[in-house]
């Protein structure tokens, strides 16, 4: 999916939530057939559209089970968990825990994520507005309400319903609204006209200047008007004579006209006629108890007033905590705590206002039957809506009413609680999926739902892969993992999570950062979270081909995407297999590190040369030995090649000159002092087309059976380079030199010493060679290979040899030696020469009878580790042994090996039959995760839980070793491996 | 050379009364010739086919024939256009150049009216000639709530009145940018709704002199007498604040929901809508207050958010200046880039172009503005009629400008290439059949382009890099040595 794509526009029109996949992990398990899943999904998302429209009662049924739902009414403030809840036409039809889901209900699983109701801002988003006017009523918030604004700010925090404010900085600042952010624009005004903005404790407004038009002789420009109030004592003075001005032109009273027109004072009486509920904000306790005194005093008395009225901020409730709760009045609690700045200093001020978290939480003693909505300071504009929730029950408010105060009693509050605010059957479906509960720390909004229809997807976590990758294939989700026990690999870590993003461990502790829209796996207090289990030995996806694989044989690209055996086998817990071929040639077999689920060849693939293996079964041991170890010797001087050439490249790098290149040839030249080729060659060039024939010089160097050289071009007298072989007496030159069709190339036969025949042919055209040798003596040139492209000096690699790479590697420190061995002579044999002698690390694939051998593996130490399997347990002079058992106990590094296909899925149990017969289940897991990772030298990336390995994890319910743990999760590379449906 | 202020005033006065004289010394000198044929030239006469090669002929100021056979009079001056084009003048539908400012700085100014403020020496006329623009309706700016009436005005002549085209064309509104949206509303809302008050008393106010002037006693109450005084308005008693409110009301007394007499013609309104939310909140006091079947909406940059709302309002569309509209996602980064002409086209709506301000030059130039809408996919006679006979519509005098056809004003422009080509350069220029403007004879032009300021533009220092390569390279590690190299040569 293009991130252009999710753009609001686009959410909008494609509504529907099928597509929640990307962040929500969501199945569709739809009642529609099985094919074509996506277009199925975007079919029905469309039908359900269109029918919400036109037919509610026949829209279609839709059933969202989630781990968690709150529906936040008062019957049921808590969780219903797990949850389910229908809808239908964009209303909630039921929420429950076991509800019976017809059959015609599209299911959506959220089986990680927590579904809340919409929050509701009471507190609103503020648009001060800037009139002069004390009492200025004739504002209206609606007319800033811009439907077309982009509110994806609020809706990430969750905030789907909320008040439009006029501003908090008059007596009288306007006519309050309350709108949805989001959903289809003509339904968006839930209330156009809600409440009458009071605001007690505002003074000094500015001195209202109005000039008249046209000033004359006649018409004189008056000074400012000083408006009230300007002290505390003026401000219910003011208030109470607009409001009872106001009501005497609503009963009509008043001739209008009568005096100049006065709008605010008209848009009073119009809010005193409709009975429009009065908002009071009131910070200071003197201002909260007048403001008690005067909403009650108004609303009780006067019949065709304000019906109702509610209080706002209350930053000094708790001074009036009695007053303010035995009024029975609605109030909406700011929470001014700064949290994004230090905010300003109070300094001696005894007065200076103090906000206290506790607020909240002693203005509703009993929270059940509190009025208490939540909201944060002015101007933060409904965004930090849920974290002030979270400050209030630090201030001691319970959590439900934390939720209640942000969901349902604000919706009430501004008399919309009959369409949002909670889930109850016939409100809107207005709901958000949260990644955790709604009062945890790390918790994010991965989507929110306005009439049942996305509204907001969070957007992917930021991911730094090369953008050719990204654009195939979708980085795997960030994710936190929380879980009692996480098996670090040689610990054990109690309460602690793990964060995967890109699909590597990003970090380990008791409480990782959340990044926005990741997903959260809750596991549970008993669950054990452990690396993904490694195959020490395999060959799976090899499909039974037993040909002899070679050094050379890139064994990695076996492996195939979206293979089922493979599935199967990390299905059962096994991430990583050391994937090698059934036999090997003499030169040794490459054995590559390969994953068992992802979604391209480089997520599957780990390493591709862990190990090389060689095979002494069945061979006589003494020349085999010998053999590989003339390998080790050759791959050393090869490696020593590449160490030189990475040096010079750094010297180069560095601004240094390069050594002379010719230097390994220098080298070799005692050696080559004889060779055929190696000298100052005269060419004669005759025959058609030239007209005469030509001499040209040549120098050669043979390197091996390689030739390079360089010859003087007889048309431009420049030299041009060489480059060809020797086979036999048959020599074959290049000759590098651009040319439209194709490059001449020399092909010529040694007849005698010193004397070469043959011909030079390009194209079509040849004309005849003869060489004489004129000078044996070694040839300097200058290094002839790509030289036109390194004319900065840049040193040239060494020519890749694919047949030694794999022993480079070891020799690098970057794999290890397999030995496949039988018998105590090849074994001990294969160990004195490979770890004795050479110093390489070995890993013995279990012989027959290995007991025999711990004596001779022991005393190696680490060198020499075993790869226990297929067969753990042997009848041995009429016990059942477990070989496992007894190297453990030796101190010997184990790994177990299925040394099979897809039955590397039996591997755990392998492993559970070991560790009841003695390994023990620690022992078991370290042979399955990290000894074997440290084994093949892939502990860098897997075998353990820590910042920067791979992200393969297993979560089990219990000790993946005990008898009642189930495996509940596999995760390969930051992938949820999918489980095969029943 | 210094000189002091008077004396500079003086010479920039001379200057431009210079420029007016080389444009439109047949405006005031010798009269217009009576008949006046151009010939030879590719005619785009907008509406209907472009000729290959045509004639149109002007007689005391209006086309009479336009053809490829067309019979020249022996008395008409030729002019011969060969290898030229035959384009209508174009007509800029919004502007508040030609004005000291743009607005009032009091936001409720209807009775203003811009005919007070026009400057007929401003450049900006003396511009439009260059860059082919014969009609031009000033009006005051964006930054007001009821702003005051416009006019439209050709850009030759020394008064005002020679200038007019149509006085008091369209009262200009805005919803936005001014204050808050709020006050802005509340504003609008408390000057529409003043009217109604005005007219109650002055409908008082005529009825008791009426009783006065037959001497009689005040025989009913106030509700009885402004019923009775309603019909008794006569256009002049309405003081010049209210008239302008009145016309945009439909020019009839109306009040408490009752019919009176209609004094005034009906004024029409070119209200300012810059984002989404406008759109609705200008539609709604526009119905309200009943004009809404006479308002033009000047969009911003955002305003197309609300495309069904336009849609659905069906009213033409003046285009900003600026016509990518460019918006970030708050949450990703990402910056997401709109051609908003091509929304208003696909949305079938009816939009003149306009051009900007002085410190972005392509964008001075309508023909510019039309040659990205074809650029992005706008059909070419759209985006022609844009800048020619849409705003003519607009501005209801599609009957005297905006095409070339047989009886409108012989509004002419001879481009020497296709107008939409960048490097086509209007050579003359017809308004009303005088010569307005001729390259050949433009000073300023001549002086901009010529040796001497060429000249010092060579010897002022310029950073040797600007001229080739106009962006600075990008920091590539690479050592500076090459440009040493160059520089020193």
């Amino acid at each position: 999916m293009r991130r252009a794509a999710r753009s609001p526009v686009w959410l909008a029109a494609v509504g529907g939530l099928a597509l929640l996949g990307t962040v929500a992990y969501v199945r569709v398990a739809s009642a529609a057939p099985p094919n074509g899943p996506a277009a199925e999904a975007a079919a029905a998302d469309e039908h359900a559209t269109r029918s919400l429209r036109s037919a509610e009662a026949q829209a279609p049924l839709l059933a969202i089970r989630a781990r968690a739902i709150y529906p936040a009414t008062a019957a049921l403030p808590g969780p219903v968990e797990p949850g389910v809840m229908l809808l239908r036409g964009g209303k909630v039809v039921a929420v429950g825990s076991d509800l019976a889901i017809p059959a015609d209900a599209r299911v959506i699983d959220l089986p990680d994520q927590i579904i809340t109701p919409g929050f509701v801002s009471a507190g609103g988003i503020e648009r001060p507005h800037g009139g002069a006017e004390s009492v200025s009523a004739a504002y209206r918030a609606i007319d800033a309400f811009d439907p077309y604004a982009d509110t994806q700010l609020s809706l990430s925090r969750g905030v789907l319903t909320t008040y439009l404010s006029p501003g908090g900085h008059r007596l009288v600042s306007g006519i309050g609204a309350v709108v949805k952010l989001a959903g289809p624009r003509d339904e968006r005004v839930l209330k156009a006209t809600a409440d009458l903005n009071v605001n007690l404790g505002v003074f000094d407004p500015p001195p209202l200047f109005k000039p008249p038009f046209y000033a004359s002789s006649d018409v004189a420009i008056e000074p400012a008007i000083v408006q009230r109030p300007t002290s505390r004592l003026g401000q219910l003075l003011e208030l109470r004579e607009r409001l009872m001005a106001a009501r005497e032109l609503a009963a009509g009273d008043v001739r209008p006209g009568a005096a100049k027109h006065d709008v605010h004072l008209a848009a009073l009486a119009d809010a005193w006629r409709q009975r429009l509920p009065l908002r009071i904000q009131a910070r200071r306790a003197s201002d909260i108890e007048n403001a008690v005194s005067f909403a009650k005093e108004l609303v009780a008395t006067a019949a065709d007033g304000p019906a109702s009225a509610y209080l706002v901020a209350l930053s000094e409730g708790e001074r009036v905590a009695d007053v303010v709760w035995q009024s029975g009045l609605p109030v909406v609690v700011r929470v001014e705590n700064s949290f994004r700045s230090p905010g300003a200093n109070a300094g001696p001020d005894p007065d200076a206002l103090v906000p206290r978290l506790s607020t909240a939480a002693r203005l509703a003693p009993d929270g059940a039957a509190a009025r208490l909505a939540l909201a944060a300071a002015e101007g933060d504009n409904a965004q930090d809506l849920r974290f002030v929730a979270i400050l209030a029950i630090r201030g001691g408010l319970a959590p439900e009413t934390a939720l209640a105060a942000i969901t349902r009693v604000p919706a009430e509050i501004l008399g919309v609680g009959e369409r949002v605010g909670s889930l109850a059957p016939g409100r809107d479906a207005d709901f958000l999926v949260l990644s955790d509960r709604p009062f945890e720390i790390g918790t994010s909004v991965l989507a929110a739902y306005v009439a049942g229809q996305r509204v907001y997807e969070a957007p992917p976590a930021p991911t730094t892969q090369p953008a050719s990758r990204a654009a195939r294939i979708e980085p795997p989700p960030t994710t936190v993992i929380k879980a009692g026990h996480i098996w670090l690999g040689d610990e054990v870590l109690a309460d602690g999570q793990v964060l995967l993003e890109r699909g590597k461990i990003a970090a380990v502790g008791h409480r990782v950062p959340a990044p926005p829209g990741a997903r959260v796996v809750d596991a549970g207090r008993d669950a054990f979270v452990v690396p993904g289990f490694i195959d020490a030995h395999g060959f799976l996806g090899l499909a039974g081909d037993q040909t002899a694989a070679s050094a050379d044989l890139p064994i990695a690209r076996t492996v195939a995407v979206a293979d089922r055996p493979m599935q199967r086998v990390a299905q059962a817990g096994v991430t990583t297999v050391l994937l090698a071929p059934y036999r090997v040639a003499g030169n040794g077999g490459r054995v590559a590190a390969i994953k068992t689920y992802g979604l391209d060849r480089d997520e599957l693939v780990s390493r591709d040369v862990a190990a090389v293996k060689y095979s002494l079964r069945g061979k006589d041991p003494v020349t085999e030995v010998e053999s590989i170890k003339r390998l080790v010797e050759s791959a050393r001087r090869y490696d020593d090649q590449w160490k030189k050439y990475e040096e010079d490249l750094a010297k180069w790098k560095a601004g240094e000159k390069p050594t002379t290149p010719a230097r390994t040839e220098t080298e070799d030249k005692k050696e080559v002092k004889v060779d055929p080729i190696t000298g100052t060659w005269e060419i004669t060039l005759s025959g058609e087309p030239l007209p005469e024939s030509v001499k040209v010089t040549a120098k050669l160097r043979l390197t091996g059976d390689a030739i390079e050289g360089r010859m003087t071009d007889p048309t431009s007298g420049e030299e041009v380079p060489l480059t060809g072989s020797l086979s036999g007496q048959d020599v074959r030159l290049e000759i590098d030199v651009e040319s439209p069709i194709g490059k001449p190339v020399i092909t010529a036969r040694l007849e005698r010493e010193d004397y070469m025949k043959g011909a030079v042919t390009i194209a079509n055209f040849s004309i005849n060679l003869e060489a004489v040798r004129v000078d044996k003596g070694p040839v300097e040139f200058k290094v002839t290979r790509r030289r036109g492209k390194t004319k900065d000096g840049r040193p040239e690699p060494p020519r890749v040899d694919e047949a030694l790479e794999p022993l480079r590697a070891v020799l690098g420190g970057r794999a290890v030696i397999v030995v496949e061995a039988d018998g105590a002579l090849a074994v001990n044999l294969a160990l004195k020469t490979l770890v004795d002698e050479l110093k390489l690390p070995v890993v013995l694939l279990a012989p027959d009878g290995l007991a025999d051998f711990v004596e001779i593996i022991r005393p190696r130490g680490q060198g020499v580790a075993v790869a226990v399997g297929p067969e753990l347990v042997r009848p041995r002079g009429g016990v059942l042994y477990n070989a496992a058992v007894d190297y453990a106990r030796q101190g010997i590094r184990i790994g177990l090996q299925s040394a099979a296909e897809d039955a590397a899925r039996n591997l755990p149990l392998m492993a559970l039959y070991a560790a009841q017969s003695g390994l023990g289940g620690d022992g078991a897991l370290r042979a399955l995760t990290i000894d074997a990772a440290r084994m093949y030298k892939l502990d860098d990336r897997l075998g353990a839980i820590a910042p920067g390995k791979d992200a393969d994890l297993l979560i089990f319910t219990g000790h993946p070793f005990d008898a009642g743990s189930r495996l509940e999760r596999v995760i390969v590379g930051g992938r949820e491996v999918p489980r095969d449906p029943l | 050379m210094r000189t002091n202020g008077p004396v500079r005033r003086a010479l920039n006065l001379a200057a431009s009364g210079l420029a007016l004289a080389l444009g439109s010394a047949a405006a005031w000198g010798a009269p217009p010739p009576d008949k006046v044929a151009l010939t030879g030239a590719r005619i785009i006469p907008v509406v209907g086919a472009p000729l290959a090669r045509g004639t149109v002929l002007v007689e005391r100021g209006k086309i009479v024939a336009v053809g490829d056979k067309v019979e020249i009079p022996y008395d008409a001056r030729e002019v011969d256009c060969s290898g030229r084009v035959l384009f209508p003048g174009m007509v800029h539908a919004h502007t508040a150049r030609g004005l000291d400012i743009p607005n009032e700085p009091r936001p409720v100014v209807p009775h203003l009216d811009v005919g007070d403020a026009l400057d007929p020496s401003q450049l900006f006329f003396e511009d439009c000639l260059r860059l082919g623009v014969t009609t031009v309706h000033v009006i005051p700016g964006n930054n007001t709530v009821l702003g005051g009436v416009g006019r439209v005005v050709r850009p030759i002549g020394l008064t005002v009145a020679d200038m007019t085209v149509l006085p008091q064309s369209f009262m200009k509104i805005s919803v936005s940018e001014k204050f808050d949206r709020i006050q802005q509303m509340a504003m609008l809302r408390e000057a529409l709704a003043e009217l109604d008050d005005y007219l109650a008393q002055l409908a008082e106010k005529r009825y008791e002199e009426q009783l006065k002037k037959d001497d009689k006693p005040l025989d009913v109450g106030p509700a009885e007498a402004r019923k009775r005084g309603r019909d008794l308005i006569r256009a002049e008693d309405v003081e010049e604040r209210y008239r302008n409110l009145l016309r945009l009301r439909g020019g009839q007394v109306r009040f408490n929901g009752q019919d009176g007499p209609t004094l005034f013609k009906p004024l029409g309104a070119f209200v300012y809508v810059d984002s989404g939310l406008d759109v609705g909140n200008a539609t709604r006091v526009a119905k309200e207050y009943g004009f809404f079947d006479r308002v033009v909406f000047c969009v911003g940059g955002p305003a197309f958010k609300a495309m069904d709302e336009l849609k659905s309002a069906a009213r033409p569309i003046v285009l900003p200046p600026e016509l990518v509209y460019r918006e970030t996602n708050p949450l990703t980064g990402e910056v997401r880039e709109t051609f908003l002409p091509r929304q208003y086209f696909d949305a079938g709506l009816k939009f003149a172009l306009t051009t900007g301000t002085e410190d972005q030059y392509a964008e001075r130039m309508l023909t510019y503005q039309a040659a990205r809408c074809v650029r992005e996919g706008i059909s070419r006679d759209v985006a022609l009629r844009a800048i020619t006979l849409t705003p003519a519509e607009m501005l209801g005098l599609a009957d005297r400008v905006g095409s070339i056809e047989v009886g409108k004003d012989a509004n002419l422009v001879v481009f020497s290439g296709d107008p939409l080509e960048f490097d086509s350069v209007v050579e003359l220029v017809f308004i009303d059949g005088i010569l307005a403007y001729d390259r050949a004879k433009d000073v300023r032009l001549q002086r901009l382009l010529s040796e001497e300021l060429s000249d010092v533009r060579e010897k002022r220092p310029a950073p040797p890099d600007k001229t080739d390569k106009p962006e600075a390279k990008p920091d590539t590690g690479e050592p500076d040595a090459d440009h040493g190299e160059e520089n020193s040569e």
